[in-house]
């Protein structure tokens, strides 16, 4: 017991921040911090099987938890209230002063037209800054499945980019 | 040269990163943060098969309460006992069921046709003026605040929202209650108790938070079976593009909870929107009875599922004028958590999970005048 409370302090010191950090791109407080509580809760009790690289698996737990926190909110009807303080097309929260502002919008906007699971790749890839393999991890697919994805959601986000046209969602989930 | 141009766009796309990690590595040293590492390190503890000993232990649930409370610098840390001993019965509260007389009322399918009639010939919302706004009550069990004792408080919340066309607006939410007696034939709402007092005042599109255009209504067929399929589509303002796990009529529900509780809804489409309601599947009579408020209320429920459990979905009218006052959320089935050996929400079913009542809807021309 006392290795591993010593193990899962490790764990916790070296990557809370990261989890929040994944968990407040997606959803607004309080509830990211339900997730973060979530995720590694579950990471305690499966403390024995936390493997050498434990990032992406707790990325996994974390989405895990933000499924059960968004179908709960979904059902009161408050998630819409609540991701409009942290949701990845709200540009009010950008403070981006860099060149290219006009790009990164356009970028934004092709983004939304995607379907879910195009923008969940594409979200790990550039803001948790994951290696395919582990994209995959966190996805719960295989590695050949995420660079498939990957390589298309990349090649659908150009296009929209270039056509200005309406993508018809390839998964049909519904963005919130 | 493609691969140079994709490339590109997910470097534009890590540059919108909306919390870079540098603005949370020092999370872990907060008192939040130092809290839940106890709470989860304390929770492992109760998990051995020797009775623990008699000191207060967090379950999963509770270490989820507390951190969303913690977080929102609230009060923290509540009570529950061990977890499995089942010792007491502390269940968190939830409000009482409301009772309902069916006695002398039609199929619900009826009801609601004659509370369409009514409602395509009942007086507009009052005032007038570029905000939309809407009064409700409501109380929800997940944002329940709770507090030593081993309950929860069933203190509801009041909003007001003003939303204007564009989505500008603002709200205030107050922990409280409002009391609603008739005046001459008119409901006069009054908020009769504040609980804690707490007061919540959003500016739409500041700190974050978006505008939400109001969904133009007018464009709304009145034809019901037209109006049916306008509810599924999102047009970037109804609540949600569908689901692949909700079905049609739970969105077209949805849907229509959204609009009363953020817009005024003219006579004339409150009777179609009764009219595609009444097509939901396995939708009964409650009967007649009185809301949290003190209004008299006719109401019908179908059965849905809510928290992943069966549940109740009861929608509660004002018999004269067919308006929307209510809508509640009941599971009705209990849903044990393995880890625990307790309820997933730890309440007692039947419960309330959810409640709304919706007060009071007219025009104004300030965010801070009321019609």
């Amino acid at each position: 017991m006392a290795h591993n409370e010593e193990q899962f302090r490790a764990l916790y010191e070296d990557h809370y921040a990261q989890v929040l950090a994944f968990a407040l791109r997606r959803i607004s407080q309080p509830y990211a911090q339900d997730v973060v509580a979530e995720a590694f809760l579950v990471a305690w009790r499966r403390i024995e099987s936390i493997p050498a690289e434990p990032l992406p698996w707790l990325y996994a737990l974390a989405r895990n938890a933000l499924a059960n926190q968004r179908r709960t909110l979904r059902r009161q009807d408050q998630l819409k209230a609540h991701m409009d303080g942290v949701t990845p097309h709200s540009s009010a929260i950008y403070r981006d002063h860099a060149d290219g502002i006009a790009e990164a919008d356009a970028v934004e906007t092709a983004m939304r037209r995607l379907g879910r699971r195009d923008q969940e790749l594409l979200y790990l890839i550039a803001w948790e800054d994951l290696k395919v393999a582990d994209a995959a991890e966190v996805l719960g697919c295989s590695v050949t499945t995420a660079k498939v994805r990957l390589y298309r959601a990349r090649r659908r986000l150009a296009k929209l980019l270039s056509d200005d046209v309406p993508e018809v969602p390839n998964s049909g989930v519904a963005r919130r | 040269m493609n691969t140079d141009i994709e490339d590109r766009l997910i470097e534009l796309l890590a540059q919108r990163n909306p919390v870079p990690l540098s603005t949370v590595e020092s999370s872990v040293r907060t008192p939040e943060a130092e809290r839940l590492l106890r709470h989860i390190l304390g929770d492992s503890r109760t998990r051995s098969t020797a009775p623990p000993p008699p000191r207060t232990r967090i379950t999963r649930r509770r270490v989820l309460a507390v951190a969303a409370t913690v977080a929102a610098g609230a009060i923290a840390l509540e009570v529950i006992g061990p977890p499995g001993l089942h010792r007491g019965t502390a269940y968190a509260a939830t409000p009482e069921l409301l009772r309902f007389d069916p006695a002398g009322l039609p199929a619900a399918r009826t009801v609601l046709a004659q509370l369409a009639d009514r409602a395509e010939v009942a007086p507009p919302a009052p005032g007038g003026g570029i905000y939309d706004y809407v009064l409700t009550q409501g109380w929800y069990l997940n944002s329940a605040v709770t507090r030593k004792g081993a309950t929860s408080t069933i203190e509801p919340t009041l909003t007001e929202t003003w939303t204007s066309r564009d989505g500008s607006g603002r709200s205030v939410a107050v922990q409280g209650e409002a009391a609603v007696t008739r005046v001459g034939g008119r409901n006069d709402v009054r908020i009769v108790r504040t609980g804690s007092g707490r007061t919540d005042t959003l500016t739409f599109g500041e700190n974050g938070t978006q505008r939400i255009p109001l969904v133009d209504l007018g464009r709304f067929s009145r034809d019901p079976k037209a109006l049916s399929k306008e509810l599924l589509i999102n047009n970037g303002t109804l609540t949600y593009r569908k689901a692949d796990d909700n079905p049609d009529w739970l969105q077209r529900v949805t849907n229509i909870r959204e609009l009363y509780r953020r817009q005024v809804i003219p006579p004339d489409l409150r009777a179609a929107l009764l009219r595609v309601l009444s097509e939901t599947p396995g939708l009964v009579t409650l009967g007649r009875g009185h809301d949290r408020v003190g209004r008299r209320v006719v109401a019908v429920g179908f059965q849905s599922s809510s928290y992943g459990r069966p549940a109740a979905s009861n929608f509660l009218f004002d018999p004269d004028t067919g308006v929307l006052v209510g809508y509640e959320e009941i599971v009705t089935a209990t849903r044990i958590n393995p880890d625990t050996g307790r309820d997933y929400l730890n309440v007692q079913t039947p419960a309330v999970v959810e409640y709304e009542a919706y007060l009071a809807a007219g025009r104004t021309n300030a965010t801070n005048a009321r019609p």
